[in-house]
């Protein structure tokens, strides 16, 4: 029997059978098809429609999701799944001995670091179902308090149920994952998993994933009571807030949107769930471990980039605007320009403006091969270190030397400006090109150009060579370092095996192996025309989405009762 | 990891340093005794040459003698062609408003004479006809003029091809002549001849080339003769020029040139202050280079 809504395990599971296993055929908002084994005739299926009439739906705090359907033959029977401890709660009396056997069970699943759900159903009865299905339809309808008044209704449907059984399912970590979080670790980000799983399945899960080793102290926080049951979203706010720290949430599931709203930088993964998560984020990645490139790579430079840009553009205009501040004080304070018209207006479009721009989209300090080499690197982001007030400081310095240069000995350089032919000089006018031409013929004119940017650079080189020597950035050295390494386009991108490890050879032949390939297509957007021409590609038969099916078949629906209004 | 080596850091420093000292300092000596080469006489005249206390009465009216002797000793040999520039102090040529108060097209179309917006009050005379040129630049023409003898011989100041070519080619017309100039009630500086064209104006294009600074010097005239040493300059001025009434002075300057151009000691004490402190710094390096390397660890691959 398959119950597809949010959650982890959309996968269908074996509940039991005689003979076929029943699979879900098609999912129409009202109904489910199941194929299953024939009633009378054995060995045969048949196709059997079970009408869904209320769906509960899930959230973190019931931890459980409900379904009222109705059997062909009009039997009404709620299915509940549910964390085990919920499920629990609601059952009826009676049946210890296979409550004790599924509690067993659900600890050794749980040791193994396997995710565990409950299954349990009732029957009902016409009249309690009818007079349960008028409050629901009100609580459903309800302007305020939605989803208070929803859980309430709940509550009174989802209780003396009987226990179906349990199940596990072995939730894989997707690949790359435990290095991803030592990678981020290192690089000074610290990593908290929040989870809504029972307490021994997160330990063997942190486990697993690098987050905690034998010999780190383990502090958990669990909330076991409805009071204290904080949802994720809550605690990255905690954190947001109160340390007053930048924050990052990453999730691939619908009951990860919240999270990934309340923090500052909102990922979503893209893959099996679908595509809440990644419709509520800032950045959707397809796999977990991309993190490290999205972070440390990405991440790095744009911080690096930013820097750079904001820094050089308050740099430049200062300059530019200090260099005519001091022509005033010859000029009688009367606002005659130092710089030709056209100077002017093209410097902030053209010679200032391109040459900034593309330094931020193209600048690097390190290949990304060595960022993610180097996680330590990611530091300097967090101490801000390229965007403090004493850095900011410098550039201003600088600015303000600059402009006293270009200004200042310009004019003493020209000051009795002529040359050789002894006919002056003097201010810019519109025709710009005679004065180049007259200009260029003096033998002081480029005297003056190779002093004076000399001269204006000279401090900021002076300044560069001693940071270098005695007070080095972290990336300056990774760059020093690595300065012979080959140039990263130019290596040769295919495998060579006699430069592996005994460990990478191993890994990489047995990834060469023919074997299953997962559904994770690894692109971000799992949308069917994508996922199933690429899979298709690649052999992988790929199941229609539930949500998907759901969206055609309401769209079908939606022509039908235009057609017939429009006849 | 793998095995590590290390290596010393420095060298592009030391080199980059060393460079441009190797460079600059060579030019800056070059400079600089071209620049000493250039003899240069400086002489203000503005204060000696008006005795009585109401200068600027003295100045304006037009009836008092201006005739102002100078002399001046020749302290080193000047080969020709030696250059006469009128040096005018505390004149802000470079003023935003006096800048804009000119024609450009009016000077080279002889169709735009009437193009005078940007001129006032030097647009139009009172009756509305234009003037040519207008504006206050065109106005202010210097008009001080000065003959020299050498050692009491009178010798001839050529005053051919002082302007830059391109403005006699390209911003003053060949067809376009002065035309109700300096007849208003403001007194301003020279007249001109008007049968001569603005294109052949010479000391008119001169004067409007505006100056950026407002001490500036302008090309008067040449001396096609080489002068001795200790021989005996003596110029007679014609003080009419009315820099008075505003505190401005005035200056009369002989200068030879060079190929580094009028005398100007500044580029080469510059280059040579930049060179030396590059040679310095390299040395610095260098000591820092010997006492507190710096190193850096590297995988030997």
């Amino acid at each position: 029997m398959l119950i597809s809504g949010a959650g982890f395990d959309n996968t269908p599971c074996d509940a039991g059978s005689i003979g076929v296993a029943p699979s879900a055929l098609l999912r129409t908002p009202t109904t489910v098809m199941v194929r299953e084994s024939h009633v009378e005739r054995m060995g045969s299926i048949q196709d059997v429609p079970y009408e869904i009439l209320n769906v509960l739906e899930f959230n973190s705090t019931r931890k459980r999701q409900s379904v009222v359907c109705r059997f062909p033959n009009g039997r009404l029977v709620l299915y509940c799944k549910g964390a085990d401890n919920v499920v629990y709660e609601r059952l009826a009396d009676g049946n210890h001995d296979m409550k004790k056997i599924s509690r067993q069970h659900l600890e050794q699943f749980g040791s193994a670091g396997l995710r565990t759900l409950c299954l349990a159903y009732r029957d009902l009865n016409r009249e309690q179902y009818e007079s349960w299905n008028e409050k629901f339809v009100q609580a459903k309808s309800s302007l305020r308090d939605r989803d208070k008044k929803l859980d309430e209704v709940a509550e009174l449907i989802e209780k003396d149920l009987i226990l179906v059984g349990c199940t596990a399912i072995e939730d894989k970590l997707q690949e790359g994952v435990p290095a991803c979080i030592e990678t981020l670790s290192a690089a000074g980000i610290k990593i908290w998993v929040l989870t809504g799983d029972k307490m021994e399945t997160a330990i063997n899960i942190a486990y697993a994933c690098s987050l905690v080793n034998n010999d780190t102290k383990q502090f958990i926080i669990s909330s076991e009571t409805d009071a204290i049951r904080e949802a994720e979203d809550k605690v990255t706010s905690l954190v947001k807030k109160g340390a007053r720290k930048i924050t990052l949430s990453i999730g691939d599931g619908a009951n990860d949107v919240s999270m990934i709203q309340a923090a500052h930088v909102g990922i979503g993964i893209s893959g099996q769930e679908g595509m809440q998560a990644v419709m509520a984020s800032d950045f959707a990645i397809a796999q977990f471990r991309f993190l490290t490139d999205l972070l440390l790579v990405h991440g790095r430079w744009s911080y690096l980039r930013l820097c750079k840009v904001i820094t050089y553009f308050f740099y430049k205009n200062l300059t530019f605007t200090l260099t005519q501040f001091w022509f005033t004080f010859q000029t009688g304070f009367s606002g005659q320009r130092f710089y030709d018209d056209w100077f002017q207006s093209l410097y902030n479009v053209i010679f200032t403006a391109l040459p900034v721009i593309i330094v931020g989209l193209f600048d690097k300090d390190v290949t990304a091969l060595l960022s993610k080499k180097y996680p330590q690197l990611y530091k300097e982001g967090i101490r801000n270190s390229f965007f403090k007030w004493r850095v900011i400081a410098v550039w201003g310095f600088f600015a303000f030397y600059q402009s006293i240069v270009f200004y200042y000995f310009t004019a003493a350089a020209s000051r009795h400006g002529q040359g050789s032919s002894g006919k002056i000089l003097g201010l810019w006018d519109e025709n710009v090109y005679f004065v180049i031409y007259v200009l260029m013929s003096t033998f002081f004119f480029y005297l003056t150009i190779l002093l004076v940017p000399v001269i204006a650079l000279f401090g900021d080189f002076l300044y560069l060579s001693i940071q270098r020597w005695l007070f080095p950035y972290d990336y300056q050295v990774i760059q020093e370092m690595h300065k012979d390494d080959p140039h990263e386009y130019s290596r040769v991108q295919l495998p060579e095996t006699s430069h592996l490890s005994p460990e990478e050879a191993r890994s990489y032949a047995i990834s060469m192996l023919p074997r299953e390939n997962s559904k994770h297509t690894g692109f971000a957007f799992d949308s069917p025309g994508y996922e199933s021409f690429f899979a298709s590609q690649q052999g992988v038969g790929v199941p229609h989405k539930p949500w998907d099916v759901a969206r055609r078949a309401s769209i079908k629906q939606r022509q039908q009762p235009q057609r017939t209004t429009r006849s | 990891m793998g095995k590590m080596t290390k290596r010393r850091l420095g060298n592009s420093v030391i080199s980059a340093f060393l460079l441009v000292g190797v460079i600059f300092v060579p030019i800056g000596l070059a400079s600089l005794s071209a620049s000493k080469e250039i003899v240069e006489l400086v002489d203000r005249y503005d204060t000696s040459c008006v005795s009585v206390a109401d200068k600027v009465g003295f100045i304006q009216n037009s009836k008092t003698d201006k005739t102002c002797t100078r002399t001046l000793t020749v302290p080193r040999h000047m080969k020709s062609p030696i250059h006469i520039y009128y040096q005018i102090g505390d004149f802000y040529q470079n003023h935003r408003r006096y800048v804009k108060s000119r024609s450009d097209k009016q000077l080279r179309y002889k169709e735009a004479a009437h193009l005078t917006k940007d001129c006032e009050p030097e647009g139009n005379t009172a009756d509305g006809a234009p003037i040519v040129p207008c504006g206050l630049i065109a106005w202010s023409l210097f008009n001080d003029t000065y003959k020299v003898s050498i050692n009491k011989k009178a010798i001839e100041v050529n005053k051919k091809d002082i302007a830059w070519q391109s403005d006699k080619n390209n911003k003053f017309g060949s067809n376009v002549y002065p035309s109700n100039f300096q007849k208003g009630n403001l007194v301003g500086g020279a007249k001109l001849n008007e049968s001569i064209p603005l294109s052949e104006q010479e000391d008119l294009i001169v004067w409007m080339r505006t100056a950026a600074l407002p001490t500036f010097r302008k090309l008067y005239g040449r001396i096609e003769t080489d002068i001795m040493e200790n021989d005996q300059l003596t110029v007679v001025i014609q003080n009419n020029y009315n820099t008075y009434s505003f505190g401005g002075s005035k200056a009369l300057v002989l200068s030879t040139t060079s190929w580094i151009g009028g005398k100007n000691n500044f580029i080469g004490i510059a280059y040579l202050t930049i060179g030396g402190l590059c040679i310095f710094l390299a040395a610095v390096f260098i000591v820092l280079y010997m006492i507190k390397p710096r190193y850096v660890m590297f995988p030997l691959v």
